[in-house]
């Protein structure tokens, strides 16, 4: 004999935790075209779906692992079976494709909820980010430009945005989102690092110190891994100040917290170098290449260390290493060709 | 096909760079000819090669035959005297006093080759810097390496964890790697080398498009040798066309003048006569099957020879030619001789065969 469920029974499964079990049961009470249709099945239909959508929100969605947002996906199935135009369904959803790296999935559903509410920011937001993850910034702007509009100056969509200014290497519009949203609230430590980050390469190593001295102490309570990229911004803006030591003793503290990084080696290198210290920059730049073997500035900077030694068969290949892991990098080739002759 | 031990390498990199010559700017009128192999550069007494007499015979633009119709009517005294003057003559032209490059070897005080200066020779100092980079890079093992006297070097490197096959054809299973070698003459040069599984014949394919020669070092030439590197590891070293070169190869008959061809090359490399290359090369047999057939290869013209089908693929010649190069056979060849026979096997696979362009005929 085959039991019969009702919704409450769903909800009460739902509740204990036991979510597939309630979504079997639901199932079964669904196959029943003549309950389905029914006034009060309805409500009780919207109840369970404001219910799923409550415990979803309750986790933080772009957080969750891809087994976690696999059966929360199956929940929101659920909802838009009987409501296939359900935004903020279709909205999670696309969040929890994102979580999947399931891009394509994830706009179908984001055009859908956007197609259904124009002025939710919620999936321009989302959809923005998505074309961010695909590499599509232009979309990913134009998303977010609008998400901007509705929401007005939203932290979080600030800093979608400046993200994706920073991929296109645009720091000042990056350095411009990031501050805005840092001064509304939102302080994300890698969104302050990227906000140092720009204001270092807009080229304003003065305005970044100062910054820096601003976010100390923000950054006094970073994990290790993003100290080490503080003091690596501060080393790096006052190396450029021409303040050998003071950078010096940065990009020390920078290492402390990060040994493995070869970046750190390789400025700490270059700061040697200034400081006319060639063995100590010579140790560092192969630190950095143990660390990275295809890391083509330091070998660049060693091979000015081993010319400084008139080592010139060394430099000479070092050089040339250097020109195949960065074509780009003439003056290894120009130095190759002068060594060569 | 064996690694060479790094230690090896290193070895015979520091004998490549001692014994590659010394490198010295000058001009014509700066070289005195004192006798047939006697000349003074700079006031150096030097020994001079038949190599070096020829360039510089070439520079002065004397021909070989009037070298020895000199000697012949006037006596080689006298015939040296007379070229001596004619470079004389030559070098008041300032036209014809171009800057040089003489490569002396200096601790036996022999001119080894006179090239123009607008050649910049690259030391194989620098050979080898620019060949570990590529050998580290891609973690290639060195299996041959050759030195010749007058310097020149050769490096063979396969990449063994790569491999392809060729269509569905059997047997045919193929590491690619790099051979770079350098000369005064050709400068550095980019190969594919090829090793077949199966019987670890190695072949130096230098008539692919991924080759690349570099007579000068400059920020462009460095680059697009580098490109050419890394277009080739892309594809696991394995040339473009290759694929078809060696179905082609396999579905087409060598003709006898390929057959023939071939078996001189080793006979003049190897000093092996006919007889003891069959074996690689079955020239006898083949000849005796025309015999039997009622031709006398012995009177055909080259012209007939390159018609005449023999019952050898193209492909097998290639794979005689290969065997025969890479591995020890009891007959003595030194590693540059075995370059040799490889680059001219990748050359047979390379050219247009004979059989090519024969016909079916309806009638």
């Amino acid at each position: 004999m085959e039991i019969e469920y009702s919704i409450e029974d769903v909800i009460e499964e739902f509740e204990k935790g036991n979510s597939d079990f309630a979504i079997f049961m639901f199932r079964q009470i669904t196959s029943d075209k003549k309950k389905k249709k029914s006034a009060q099945f309805i409500d009780l239909e919207k109840k369970l779906a404001n219910y799923i959508l409550a415990c979803i929100h309750e986790h933080k969605i772009r957080e969750l692992d891809r087994t976690m947002s696999q059966k929360l996906i199956e929940q929101v199935d659920l909802i838009l079976e009987w409501d296939p135009h359900h935004y903020q369904a279709l909205n999670i959803r696309g969040m929890l494709y994102i979580n999947l790296d399931e891009y394509e999935r994830a706009i179908e559903d984001l055009s859908l909820a956007i197609g259904i509410e124009l002025i939710e920011d919620d999936a321009y937001v989302n959809r923005g980010i998505v074309y961010y993850e695909m590499g599509d910034y232009q979309n990913a702007l134009c998303d977010l430009d609008l998400a901007d509009a509705l929401s007005i100056d939203d932290p979080y969509v600030l800093f979608c945005r400046g993200n994706v200014y920073y991929e296109k290497k645009d720091f000042l519009s990056a350095f411009a989102d990031f501050y805005l949203a840092f001064e509304k609230g939102y302080s994300d430590n890698s969104m302050l690092l990227k906000m140092l980050l720009s204001k270092y390469r807009i080229g304003n190593s003065v305005e970044t110190y100062s910054l820096s001295e601003e976010l100390a102490a923000t950054f006094a309570a970073l994990p290790s891994l993003s100290l080490s990229i503080f003091h690596e911004i501060r080393g790096l803006s006052l190396y450029d100040m021409s303040c050998f030591e003071d950078a010096l003793e940065q990009i020390h503290m920078a290492i402390a917290s990060d040994m493995d990084r070869s970046s750190l080696y390789y400025h700490r290198g270059m700061i040697f170098n200034c400081l006319k210290r060639n063995e100590e920059a010579l140790n560092d730049f192969s630190r950095a290449l143990q660390l990275d073997k295809e890391y083509a500035k330091a070998y660049f900077g060693r091979a000015i260390c081993y010319e400084n030694k008139n080592e010139k068969q060394r430099a000479f290949k070092d050089y040339a290493n250097a020109f195949f892991y960065d074509p780009k990098m003439k003056k290894a080739a120009e130095s190759m060709t002068e060594l060569s002759g | 096909m064996k690694t060479i031990s790094h230690n090896k390498v290193m070895e015979f990199k520091s004998e490549a760079i001692n014994k590659q010559p010394l490198r010295v700017k000058g001009t014509m009128s700066e070289l005195d000819l004192v006798g047939y192999d006697q000349v003074e550069l700079k006031g150096m007494g030097l020994k001079m090669t038949e190599t070096a007499r020829e360039h510089i015979w070439k520079i002065l633009r004397i021909h070989k035959s009037m070298d020895k119709l000199l000697a012949d009517t006037v006596g080689e005294k006298n015939r040296d005297a007379f070229i001596n003057t004619i470079r004389k003559a030559k070098v008041t032209d300032g036209a014809n006093n171009a800057k040089l490059l003489f490569l002396v070897d200096h601790q036996n005080q022999i001119l080894k080759g006179v090239v123009k200066d607008e050649i910049q020779l690259l030391g194989n100092d620098t050979f080898f810097s620019l060949a570990e980079v590529i050998i580290d890079k891609y973690g290639l093992d060195v299996t041959g390496l050759s030195l010749g006297d007058e310097g020149q070097v050769n490096i063979n490197a396969i990449h063994r964890n790569k491999f392809w096959e060729i269509g569905n054809l059997k047997d045919e299973t193929f590491n690619g790697g790099v051979s770079i070698s350098n000369d005064y003459q050709g400068g550095m040069q980019l190969s594919s080398f090829l090793n077949r599984l199966v019987c670890s014949n190695g072949l130096i394919a230098t008539k692919f498009s991924d080759t690349f020669k570099m007579t000068k070092m400059s920020p462009k030439n460095v680059h697009q040798f580098y490109s050419s590197v890394k277009n080739l590891a892309a594809r696991d070293f394995k040339p473009v066309g290759f694929s078809e070169k060696v179905i082609k190869a396999h579905h087409t008959s060598a003709s006898l003048r390929e057959m023939e061809s071939a078996s001189k090359f080793l006979t003049t490399l190897s000093g092996v006569r006919d007889s003891g290359l069959e074996k690689w090369v079955p020239l006898l047999a083949t000849e005796n099957r025309f015999r039997e057939h009622g031709v006398r290869t012995g009177k055909l013209s080259a012209a007939k020879k390159k018609n005449a089908r023999t019952g050898t693929t193209v492909w097998e010649l290639v794979n005689g030619m290969t065997h025969f190069a890479t591995h020890d056979n009891g007959i003595h060849l030194n590693q540059i001789k075995r370059d040799e026979i490889q680059i001219r096997a990748g050359e047979l696979l390379c050219k247009d065969y004979d059989m090519n362009n024969m016909v079916e005929s309806p009638f």
